[in-house]
């Protein structure tokens, strides 16, 4: 009996000490955010300002495209330099009457092109028009973007300086939420943008590797493009991250460039939200098994085959599982009667709560536009409920004696059995309650319901839900749906 | 501030350019060079971002060995 305990006792810490990884490999990344003042990409970026081709892939987008349009023309750009093209995948709206007028209005410049049997998506889309541009010899790059986004005037040229290295095959902008009345999920996106591109990706910079272009910014070299077969996957829900991977493989270099920026509109409800991310979520499923001899087998790749690189990679992947484990492992100890437990619960949540004032202190100073929109999304990015368990891993007693005390309460060991319970569990707990909060938007008192629990359960939390699903709807082998997300059309610029 | 976009078919009639957005002039290549030199210095500021997060991980520490 006194093995079998000591076994569970190891097997229930190692499932513990599992679930920390994420939150040290986080840590770990927005550590080496700084480095990038002394590793980036500046040294070898030069003025350059090569014959741009813009993709834009159109579906049904007439409210935003002609808006794209007139900022793509504006921008501090040659204009002998610059054309735009936008694939219309058989538009239903008045998306061709938009183009067609900008074609008119900007002679040369803006060019629409009709795919008549459209609908496969936007990979099959872009494919449509890379292929026409590859014909011309006057394409020297290619900027692939999306209908609704506005591109800041100086952005395309921040770009643009890295190609003139021609070890560099793509570079990448920052996708800054842009809604001019940003309800409470858009300031959430917004924040966690700042956090995952902004701050993240300069910290895959310094490692010389970048897990993905951003769908809405990607400037290829011309060469890249033809090295990476002339063509945008369309096997996985994730051809962005495909398209990065590739160009790395490759051997050429990928980089973000903080400096420019990208207003983008994003889902102002939990259900357009939970489409849209499980989508990512899926393609990100479809990424790790198509390159699945790549991951922590530096001799293939010294970089995208690093520890690193990989140790970021599964960190949010595989994060949902890796929380369920912990929970298993405290709850296993605390039913052991192991001291363990408060051991572990303790170092845990204590390892949370540095890695989240870290990452927030951080993430709030490089983006101070955004952190002066969403500082209240900031502290409740991991949700309210969390925060208060961070409080209690530092100070117990607070929780179980002087705040019960100050009523002239006393809990009782049942009592008392049951909250830590209750706090253990709740690393796993918060992601069905995340789930809820998005079966709770659709009904008659939904928003404020909503709204009130993305607060409580916070906005981490539901992503880790919306990735677990991922896992279902992939492990069913779900349909693979292109869902557009449904934009309104009002980005502040 | 900022400045709300009207878009097609969302916010009234469109009346194309306005001389307020007129194309921007393209800087030369001194004014692009000096623009990357600044953009790299400014990435110092990093450093001083993590130095007060550390200060404040570093005050979560103490109150965590003095209450704790």
């Amino acid at each position: 009996m006194n093995v079998l305990t000591g076994i569970l006792t190891w097997v229930f810490v190692t499932f513990v000490i599992i679930g920390a990884v994420p939150v040290a490999a986080g840590l770990y990344q927005y550590l080496l955010v700084p480095l990038h003042a002394l590793r980036n990409h500046y040294k070898r970026a030069a003025p350059y300002l090569p014959r741009v081709a813009v993709i834009v892939p159109a579906w049904n987008e007439g409210a935003v495209v002609g808006t794209s349009i007139d900022r793509l023309v504006r921008l501090e750009y040659p204009p002998e330099r610059l054309r735009i093209y936008v694939v219309d995948d058989a538009s239903t709206d008045d998306t061709p009457d938009v183009v067609l007028e900008r074609a008119r209005r900007y002679p040369g410049r803006v060019f629409h092109l009709r795919r008549e049997n459209g609908g496969q998506g936007k990979a099959h889309t872009l494919n449509h028009g890379i292929a026409i541009l590859l014909e011309q010899d006057w394409t020297e790059a290619v900027l692939i973007m999306d209908a609704d986004v506005i591109y800041k005037p100086d952005s395309l040229r921040k770009m643009t300086r890295h190609l003139a290295d021609p070890n560099v095959g793509a570079v990448t902008a920052f996708i800054r939420e842009g809604s001019a009345e940003p309800r409470y999920l858009t300031r959430f996106i917004g924040y966690e943008y700042a956090a995952s591109q902004a701050a993240a990706r300069r910290a895959q910079n310094v490692l010389g590797v970048l897990a993905c272009l951003a769908g809405g910014a990607q400037l290829h070299s011309r060469e890249n493009l033809e090295a990476i077969g002339g063509r945008i996957d369309t096997t996985t829900l994730a051809e962005d991250t495909v398209s990065t991977i590739l160009t790395q493989l490759n051997g050429r270099r990928v980089v973000f460039e903080p400096y420019a920026i990208v207003l983008a509109e994003e889902p102002e409800g939990i259900g357009a939200l939970w489409k849209q991310r499980l989508r990512w979520g899926r393609g990100n499923l479809q990424v790790t098994k198509r390159f699945s001899g790549l991951w922590f087998r530096p001799w293939k790749h010294r970089r995208l085959g690093g520890f690193s690189f990989g140790i970021i990679w599964f960190s949010v992947l595989l994060l949902p599982i890796t929380m369920i484990l912990s929970s298993f492992g405290l709850i296993g100890l605390f039913l052991l009667g192991s001291d363990l437990a408060e051991t572990a619960f303790r170092e845990t949540w204590f390892l949370a709560a540095c890695t989240y004032l870290f990452i927030t202190v951080m993430t709030m100073q490089i983006d101070p536009a955004t952190g002066r929109r969403s500082w209240r999304e900031a502290i409740a990015f991991p949700g309210i409920v969390s925060l208060l368990v961070m409080l209690m891993a530092f100070a117990p007693d607070l929780f179980f004696h002087t705040v019960p005390g100050l009523f002239g309460l006393q809990l009782t060991v049942a009592g008392e059995q049951s909250v830590t319970l209750a706090l253990y569990a709740w690393l796993s707990l918060c992601m069905p309650a995340a789930w809820l909060a998005k079966r709770v938007e659709t009904t008659r008192f939904g928003r404020v319901l909503a709204t009130a629990l993305m607060y409580l359960i916070g906005y981490g939390p539901l992503l880790c839900a919306i990735t677990f699903d991922s896992y279902i709807k992939e492990f069913r082998g779900a349909a693979q749906v292109w869902d557009k997300t449904e934009k309104v059309g009002r980005v502040m610029a | 501030m900022t400045d709300a976009v009207p878009l097609n078919g969302a916010g009234g009639p469109d009346r194309g350019p306005t001389p307020r957005q007129a194309v921007p002039v393209v800087p030369d290549e001194q004014e692009m060079t000096r623009e990357i030199d600044q953009d790299r210095r400014h990435e110092r500021f990093l450093i001083r971002a993590a130095l007060v997060a550390a200060v404040i991980i570093v005050i979560a520490l103490a109150v965590r060995v003095i209450w704790g």
